[in-house]
């Protein structure tokens, strides 16, 4: 019994979570017969909210926090080894592992749902799932990448590399922290679930009336969305504290690494537009829910609203997802080129910049939405505005590599395969920024194709190329080289046949979120489908790789990249209080190439 | 350091004219064009490939350069010199590329739309009402009163006016023939034009289909409806057989 002790936090929140439904479904049950609505809703989400106090007291906010509040010793039992991971653990780098394994499984599942969708799209008629599922399982991938892109590179890495970076001891916040990941698995179960409520077709974007009409699974979306922005709040919150407040002495601003001022940018954005899409979300539950009539167009109520709402989160939160990513492939390209980082000051110049400007671009999804049209022109503007301070970041890339000396090792591999594919979904974003070609392509293939290359081709490449670089940090072992080439050769040329292939049938014709399309189409999307079977296999030497390594690779030692960032400077992995001695600072992050530079820049006091 | 320019820059020009003559002669991506709209819309997208390929060709060029000529084998034992920045290089580069988005913003940017407002502002000869419902299409011509739910049919070179309505989610009103896409928003009217620049039909081109294009439900995908474009004569004939909207 004592060998499963670690398991308890989890076994408390269940049941507390159940304890907190039961409650919940009495609570919904009184409301609804005092005021004779139908029930089935406000009970899903009485039940859903106090479940989810419930799980979050049981897992650990009532031992190690709020009994402090109310005067009793907090008690919490901290497990060692692999089995810290499964508590509530309040250090940085547990909460990173956590929150990147996590998002490794959910991104293998969205993926499998992906493969799904290809079979059914195998051929133009119907095939394997037919329409209903065929939307439920859509819009499942949606969120769910959505989700891993955006939690995987903030909550995962920027958890474990950040605090490291700047010679923090923690986050601001640690409980807060732990908190935010905890919220994370009432989210992916309530997603599992909504194909038991009838699923949900509106998609990841849930636009009203449908999203306020459909089946009950809709509901289940919409707090598992609503969720997860509270969580995204919390860990931009805690990064711009931690940054603000826990840099080492001597670490000033121009001195942090190129990382921690994109996740900096990439946080500004978290805690101040999350919350516009959090209301919009919750105008839809409030319409289903209580009756009320914000998106009812025969009662006064505007869907086009909707719209706006979401899509001012929407696009920002793009940056939240390829800032970061930004920031990882310019920290490891001057790492790999054994050269500073080109243009460090034009680089936070242009992650601020595109801070700003991501706020003002939103209405580039609605140009054919029927939004008043002198909007066009300005929006377009902006969007192409965008592009100026995009650029530095390849002027950036390509100006370390220049004379540089490139060690290809996976990560550096993943930088240029990165640099290259996002270049591809940055040059075709300016057909979607055209209000023209926009009206064609609004919804076609076109668009798929062009956010897959940013988000997946940019960001989910670079966390790939984020975990080879510091994996031997967090696990103190090295990756296997080999499989780690293996992997991104089979990626980026699946990758790229893959999505190519959409740009052309998207082009063509091809409208997305269809289960049956032209059968003029069906060459194409064969093509697609068996480069996205292969694409999915090429995830497998990754996993292996990561299970196998973590178990039992060579021993790294602390700085096998011989990288001159501070979190190189500890042990592999970091002790708990992460540096034996608190780090001074004394020169800027990147110091290849000077004269009589030390291996690393952290001196102990 | 002179030879490490020569070589990326001439890659660079020879691979730009390899792929703008493949571009100008190979690509045929586009459904056929068969509205005055499409004629603008697909001037803007090739002038916008065609603006495109120096670039893609400059970035990849450079990175692939690089890659190979900078590479170590296995670890470096040196580091590169410690350029960390060059202001000439910087300027050319935010310059040259605010001047780029610029011209892309003007052209073909602010002149499409300004192309195909002009359309939209011309008197209409034909003003079509389409509501969309899940999951079907009722076609009103106002001006006749007549309607039609099983297909669209318009005489060629006539400008025709729709006005678009839904009565229950959004939809969206796409012809991929006349590239015109607008959405059907309850408790709004939005509207398009299109000058259908020939004969065309569903059985002859898919692309000659009214397609639904906005997530709409579980019939989304085959809320779909023939186009035919008649000769004017052909057009009234087919009129005259449709059900009355009174």
């Amino acid at each position: 019994m004592t060998q499963l002790k670690f398991l308890w936090p989890i076994t408390r929140g269940l049941i507390g979570a159940i304890i907190g439904l039961l409650v919940g479904l009495g609570v919904g049950l009184s409301v609804s017969s005092l005021t004779g609505n139908p029930a089935t809703e406000i009970n899903i989400s009485f039940s859903y909210v106090f479940a989810l106090l419930g799980w979050l007291l049981g897992v650990g906010v009532w031992n190690s926090w709020i009994r402090e509040w109310i005067g009793i010793k907090p008690s919490y039992f901290e497990a060692k080894n692999w089995q810290r991971y499964f508590g509530f653990s309040m250090d940085h780098k547990v909460i990173g592992v956590q929150y990147l394994v996590t998002f490794v499984i959910l991104f293998l599942l969205g993926g499998f749902f992906a493969l799904l969708m290809r079979i059914e799209l195998a051929d133009s008629g119907e095939g394997l799932l037919g329409p209903n599922y065929y939307n439920t399982i859509m819009s499942l991938h949606g969120i769910i990448m959505v989700a891993v892109a955006v939690a995987a590179i903030i909550g995962g890495l920027s958890n474990y590399v950040l605090p490291l970076m700047i010679g923090a001891e923690d986050v601001a916040f640690p409980r807060i922290n732990a908190l935010s990941f905890w919220i994370i698995p009432p989210v992916a179960i309530l997603l599992i679930l909504t194909p038991l409520f009838g699923g949900f077709d509106s998609g990841w974007t849930a636009y009203p009336p449908l999203s306020v009409t459909n089946a009950d699974g809709q509901l289940l979306f919409l707090f598992a969305f609503l969720t997860f922005g509270l969580s995204s709040i919390l860990g931009g919150l805690n990064f711009l504290t931690t940054t603000i407040c826990l840099r080492a002495p001597g670490m000033t601003w121009g001195r942090l690494p190129i990382f921690v001022w994109s996740i900096v940018a990439a946080s500004i954005i978290s805690v101040t537009a999350t919350q516009v899409v959090a209301f919009g979300l919750l105008m839809v539950i409030l319409d289903r829910v209580a009756g009320m009539v914000f998106f009812d167009a025969g009662l006064g109520g505007k869907p086009l609203l909707y719209e706006h709402v979401f899509w001012f989160y929407s696009h920002p939160a793009v940056y939240i997802m390829i800032l970061p990513a930004f920031g990882a492939l310019l920290e490891m390209v001057s790492h790999f080129s054994r050269k500073p980082l080109f243009g460090y000051k034009l680089v936070v110049a242009s992650f601020l910049s595109i801070t700003a400007l991501s706020f003002l671009v939103w209405a580039h999804h609605l140009f054919t939405s029927g939004m008043d049209e002198f909007l066009h022109i300005p929006f377009m503007a902006i969007t192409e505005l965008i592009s100026v301070p995009t650029g530095v970041v390849f002027l950036s890339a390509l100006g370390t590599i220049w004379r540089g000396k490139l060690w290809l090792v996976t990560p550096m591999l993943f930088v240029v395969g990165t640099v290259f594919n996002f270049l591809i979904g940055g040059l075709t974003g300016i057909f979607l920024a055209d209000v023209a070609t926009d009206i064609h392509l609004q919804d076609t293939y076109f668009v798929v194709a062009h956010f897959h290359y940013t988000m997946m081709g940019g960001e989910i490449f670079m966390l790939f190329g984020a975990i080879y670089y510091w994996f031997p940090k967090m696990t103190g072992r090295l990756y296997n080289e080999t499989l780690g080439r293996l992997h991104f050769i089979t990626m980026f040329l699946t990758y790229n046949a893959l999505f190519i292939t959409m740009f052309i049938v998207g082009t063509n014709g091809m409208n997305r979120r269809v289960w049956t399309y032209p059968e003029n189409l069906q060459d194409g999307n064969i093509l697609i489908g068996v480069f996205s079977l292969l694409l999915g296999l090429s995830f497998i030497p990754f996993v292996y790789n990561m299970v196998a390594s973590w178990a039992r690779g060579t021993v790294s030692g602390n700085n096998p990249w011989g990288a001159t960032t501070l979190e190189w400077a500890t042990d592999s992995p970091p002790p708990e209080e992460n540096f034996a001695h608190p780090p001074k600072v004394d020169e800027g992050p990147y110091t290849y190439g000077q004269s009589g530079r030390k291996e690393t820049q952290a001196t102990p006091i | 350091m002179k030879n490490n320019w020569t070589l990326p820059l001439f890659s660079w020009v020879l691979s730009t004219v390899i792929l703008e003559i493949l571009a100008i002669t190979n690509l045929h991506t586009l459904p056929s064009s068969g509205s005055k709209q499409a004629v603008v819309i697909d001037e803007a997208f090739f002038l916008l490939i065609y603006i495109c390929i120096p670039i893609f060709t400059l970035i990849t060029v450079f990175l692939i350069y690089s890659v190979f000529k900078f590479r170590s084998k296995g670890r470096p034992d040196k580091d590169g010199p410690h350029v960390t920045n060059s202001r000439n290089l910087s300027y050319v580069w935010v310059i040259g590329s605010f001047i780029l988005v610029a011209f892309v913003f003007v052209h073909p940017g602010v002149t499409g739309v300004l192309e195909l407002r002009a359309e939209e502002k011309r008197v209409p000869d034909v003003v079509i009402q389409a509501e969309a419902q899940k999951w079907s299409w009722k076609i009103m011509y106002l001006k006749e009163g007549v309607y039609s739910r099983n297909e669209i049919v318009l005489p060629a070179y006539y400008n025709t006016k729709f006005y678009v309505t839904s009565k229950d989610v959004l939809h969206a009103f796409w012809i991929p023939a006349f590239r015109v896409k607008i959405d059907a928003v309850p408790g709004m009217t939005t509207h398009v034009n299109a000058t259908p620049t020939k004969l065309g039909n569903f059985d002859e081109d898919v692309n000659y289909r009214l397609q639904c294009a906005e997530l709409c439900g579980i019939g989304h995908a085959q809320m779909s409806i023939p186009v035919r474009v008649l000769s004017e004569n052909d057009y009234k004939t087919w009129l005259k057989n449709q059900k009355s909207l009174r």
